[in-house]
């Protein structure tokens, strides 16, 4: 599809002398590479903090009974874990690549907007310290701790939690406008500076996942900063949203929540669904099997995602009818998400195939989302859902669907284009020891979370009756042996950035797309001429 | 004007519009659920 490109060599004679140095050479850049960096970091970072606060759950429910801490700390561990790996770590990985990568698949020179992309990353450091700030004050003793509501901040609770709550609001207002930010530079950049010739049905998948994805964060994330101000203000000014002694609906809460966090859901999933095909076909050494399928399938998600949220609230006591609706949307979705599997599957089938770690890592990806996809199902079943809601299954669930989306697919995504951002090759054994103890863990720390699940085990509980204990305590290590897999991660990136092989342009021997006619690592400034597409 | 500050300016505008609709969004949430 594309012409190959030489770099020009004036332009490279810049880049070779371009410092890196100084705190305020970050601070002030507005290349898209140094921003997609400067996400990646700020995301992996928050990965290990919001890890480390779950690790510390798993070794409170490593055995029945309180051992290490109170249910109140517990609750806050359970909350900051669950929005940190959300709006701390998904999507600013999710970000970070497309600041990365979308300018060089799509043939820009930069992202559209770059002093907004800067100010949209540099929101970010402040809100995870708003967020998690009350938390580390409580540890010192100093007010009553972080919000400890759960991630999904429910009233009546989030307006009888302390002022952990106040802060989350204002963490969340901030991270919202980052979001929007930078969901606005993703749909400025591709729709009005993609390669000439590069029509939205011959834009890579990679730049559709995003597309779709910037298109529902645009439309949630001022719902939701809505819906937290209701909060805000039944707490400090006396009105009553949500407040049924005032005359508000706490149900209304969770519409308005639910509106923001169902296509949250496909916001962490649709940008890996773009970039997982671009792995597949490499190496498979085989076009993309059914690009336009797989376009339309993303965008009838995308849309989908507006109408299903409620799926959520089976048993807040809606009627029946609204229940068979929302059951049956959800289903819906099903659909497309299985024509992107089977598009997935096609693209591999009877390819010339080779595991290096990205592809194991896709693959992987594809084998356990499928699991949290099948459990949807069971979940979306409104009859059924009762036996399982609020109960560990669900936890096993969504991160059936979570943890391979955003970590495994994250990182097949990373493995991928890492030799064109360093210029070095990772080293292939560590990377497969990586991928090996990703799926142990991720196995061990889910499947007794179903078992437990299915026999009644409630989530967010620091304590437990006994029979549960065995399969707990399996969670558990599974819990501390994934923890220990990202240690790993880093080191695998940092050895490859320090002594890895030299990479060629093509790193990969089936990878096409613009990205690999550039030099490996890519120049500061990619495409000052914008390549032409046939 | 040259290309790139009209490209520019494209992008400001259509920029522009995204950031009023999600105010618009942001403002219809809070009106939409306001208590009577």
């Amino acid at each position: 599809m594309a012409h190959d490109m030489t770099h020009d060599s004036a332009h490279a004679g810049h880049d070779a002398h371009y410092h890196y140095g100084g705190i305020r050479h970050w601070l002030q850049t507005t290349n898209h590479k140094d921003i997609g960096i400067m996400y990646l970091i700020f995301g992996i970072t928050m990965l290990l903090v919001g890890g480390a606060m779950i690790l510390g759950v798993r070794a409170e429910l490593f055995v029945p009974g309180l051992q290490l801490m109170q249910p109140e700390f517990f609750n806050q561990l359970i909350t900051l874990h669950g929005l940190i790996m959300v709006f701390g770590f998904a999507m600013p990985v999710a970000t970070g690549l497309a600041n990365y990568m979308l300018p060089m698949v799509i043939g820009a020179p930069d992202m559209a907007l770059p002093r907004l992309n800067n100010w949209g990353f540099w929101i970010l450091p402040p809100a995870a310290v708003m967020l998690t700030l009350p938390f580390f004050l409580g540890l010192a003793n100093i007010g009553p701790g972080a919000v400890d509501t759960g991630w999904t901040m429910y009233a009546p609770l989030s307006l009888q939690s302390g002022w952990g709550m106040d802060f989350a609001i204002f963490a969340v207002h901030m991270l919202g406008v980052s979001s929007i930010l930078g969901s606005i530079n993703v749909i400025v950049t591709i729709v009005n500076m993609r390669a000439p010739g590069m029509t939205f049905m011959k834009m890579p998948l990679f730049a559709h996942g995003f597309l779709v994805t910037a298109i529902l964060l645009i439309s949630i994330m001022p719902v939701f900063a809505g819906g937290v101000t209701m909060v805000l203000m039944d707490r400090h000014f006396d009105t009553h949203f949500f407040n049924a002694a005032g005359g508000g609906d706490p149900v209304l809460w969770q519409h308005i929540f639910w509106f923001m966090g169902h296509p949250e859901v496909y916001v962490l999933l649709l940008p890996i669904t773009g970039a997982i095909p671009h792995v597949l076909s490499a190496f498979s050494r085989k076009e993309t099997y059914g690009y336009k399928a797989q376009v339309y399938s993303m965008w009838t998600i995308g849309a989908l995602a507006f109408v299903v949220w409620a799926h959520h609230m089976f048993t807040s006591g809606m009627s029946v009818n609204a229940q068979m609706y929302f059951m049956y949307s959800t289903m819906l979705i099903s659909l497309p998400l299985a024509v992107l599997f089977f598009c997935w599957i096609a693209t591999v089938w009877r390819g010339s195939l080779s595991f290096e770690t990205p592809m194991l890592f896709a693959l992987g990806f594809i084998i356990l989302f499928g699991w949290g996809g099948l459990t949807g199902l069971v979940l979306a079943d409104a009859a059924a859902d009762p036996q399982y809601h609020n109960a560990y299954f669900m936890v096993a669930h969504f991160h059936y669907a979570l943890y391979p989306t955003t970590v495994m697919g994250s990182m097949a995504a990373i493995y991928y284009w890492l030799p064109k951002w360093t210029g070095h090759m990772l080293d292939e054994k560590l990377g497969r020891i990586h991928f090996w103890i990703v799926m142990l863990g991720v196995n061990l720390t889910f499947i007794p979370q179903f078992l437990v699940g299915l026999s009644g085990m409630p989530r967010r509980i620091p304590d437990y009756p006994l029979m549960f204990a065995e399969w707990n305590k399996l969670s558990t290590i599974g819990a501390f042996i994934l923890g220990l897999s990202h240690l790993l991660f880093i080191y695998i990136v940092l050895k490859c950035i320090r002594e890895g092989k030299k990479s060629e342009n093509r790193s990969w021997e089936g990878a096409t797309g613009l990205e690999w006619t550039v030099p490996s690592p890519a120049p500061y400034h990619t495409f000052e001429t914008q390549p032409k597409i046939d | 004007m040259n290309t790139e500050s009209k490209n520019d300016q494209q992008n400001a505008r259509l920029a522009l519009k995204l950031v009023a609709m999600a105010v618009v969004i942001f403002l219809i949430t809070l009106w939409k659920f306001r208590p009577i």
